[in-house]
């Protein structure tokens, strides 16, 4: 036989629920326990006092306050339920769109306004959020201004080979023109002396031959000489 | 003998058949008004939480599903209704905490509503804690089973016999106690 505890073995008693090993267990538990027989007791005095509130009478209450309170809501859960049986199909499905677009704008508001509540900063966190949005601007700038220098410096770098192409084209253009000029004036110059030179040998050779024909006039010495 | 069932009377009350709900409300009103006195010791705090229980029952009568007693669903909202009035009379109070109880005399209020048994009974029902004077209620008074009092309470039926037997044990201490302050 199962052992009940006590709980379990009062309420089958209370309820009514004992067979004959579990009465005699009661029994035996009443006569060697004196606190589930006081226990035991106290549920007897209970029991028979059940019926002690019997002539109390209920006091005066508006009992019409309770359907009025509800009147409005019943209504209007009827007057839907009409709606339903008279199979406004339209109607139902109209309604049924509204409800699911409300739903819907109603949850995109509490989500805007979560997300609102959510980004409410602090003061702290409004200065670091300054300092940021400061220093990205900051670094931006550094950023642009460094790349347009490097361009600046391209181009200068471009335009100054080109102008150093130029010049110096124009340089050894110019110093071979001048070379050959001054070539040509020597060679001219060089040209002119041997002239002037060939005359003067010329004009001191006849000179010299006057010379000769003066201090012997006979042509026959001569060509012997 | 010709007596309508509850279930007739609430599908008439659905209609919106105020007859049906006075019969309903006659045949109930009574048991729920003497829970409320014996849950709140105090007949004002009764009559105010029948009206509130009624209130709930018309409100939620269409979510009956006929499926148990009306009677059980009936107590299952008097006991939700009867938690928030503690709760509301007193939020930092548990169900599970013993009430505090200034004087061990009877109230007026209850010298006037009976004579001294119930004057008794009224008394070691306010010494309980809320969970287990409500097992007491619906046990001795509501007249109802274990498993029945589990599915209102919401609790499994073992944890309602524990709650019973603690709450005959605290009575006994008590009475014993006021047996020996009386002599």
């Amino acid at each position: 036989m199962p052992i009940l505890d006590n709980e379990s073995l009062l309420a089958l008693w209370l309820d009514g629920e004992l067979d004959n090993t579990q009465h005699a267990l009661f029994m035996q538990r009443c006569t060697d326990d004196p606190a589930f027989a006081a226990i035991v007791a106290q549920a007897n005095t209970f029991t028979e006092n059940s019926e002690a509130f019997s002539q109390w009478s209920v006091p005066q209450w508006d009992r019409s306050a309770v359907i009025a309170n509800n009147t409005s809501w019943m209504a209007r859960l009827s007057n839907w339920v009409s709606v339903g049986k008279n199979n406004h199909g339209a109607l139902s499905v109209g309604l049924s769109c509204c409800a699911l677009v409300i739903a819907l704008l109603t949850f995109n508001n509490q989500l805007s306004s979560q997300a609102t509540m959510a980004q409410v900063p602090t003061q702290q966190e409004i200065d670091n959020i300054v300092q940021q949005k400061v220093e990205q601007k900051i670094t931006e700038q550094q950023q642009s201004s460094q790349a347009m220098f490097a361009q600046y410096a391209d181009a200068l770098h471009t335009q100054q080979l080109a102008t150093s192409k130029q010049l110096t084209e124009y340089l050894l253009s110019s110093s071979r023109q001048e070379r050959k000029e001054d070539f040509a004036e020597l060679v001219q110059f060089i040209n002119e002396q041997r002239v002037n030179d060939q005359r003067f040998y010329a004009q001191q050779f006849n000179d010299l031959q006057d010379e000769i024909y003066a201090i012997n006039p006979s042509p026959t010495n001569i060509s012997q000489e | 003998m010709f007596d309508t069932t509850d279930e007739t009377l609430i599908t008439r009350a659905l209609t919106g058949n105020k007859r049906a709900w006075g019969q309903l409300l006659s045949r109930y009103e009574k048991p729920v008004y003497l829970y409320g006195v014996r849950m709140t010791s105090n007949r004002e705090d009764a009559k105010d939480l029948m009206q509130d229980i009624f209130f709930n029952v018309y409100r939620n009568l269409g979510q009956y599903q006929g499926t148990g007693k009306f009677k059980s669903w009936l107590f299952k909202i008097a006991h939700y209704r009867c938690i928030e009035f503690y709760r509301r009379k007193k939020p930092l109070q548990s169900i599970d905490d013993t009430p505090e109880i200034a004087d061990s005399s009877a109230t007026p209020d209850m010298c006037y509503a009976g004579d001294a048994q119930q004057q008794t009974l009224l008394l070691a029902m306010q010494s309980l804690p809320i969970a287990q004077r409500e097992v007491v209620e619906l046990k001795f008074f509501g007249q109802f089973t274990f498993v029945e009092i589990a599915e209102q309470l919401h609790v499994s039926p073992n944890t309602v016999k524990a709650r019973l037997y603690s709450a005959l044990a605290k009575l006994k201490d008590n009475s014993e106690v006021q047996y020996a302050y009386s002599r």
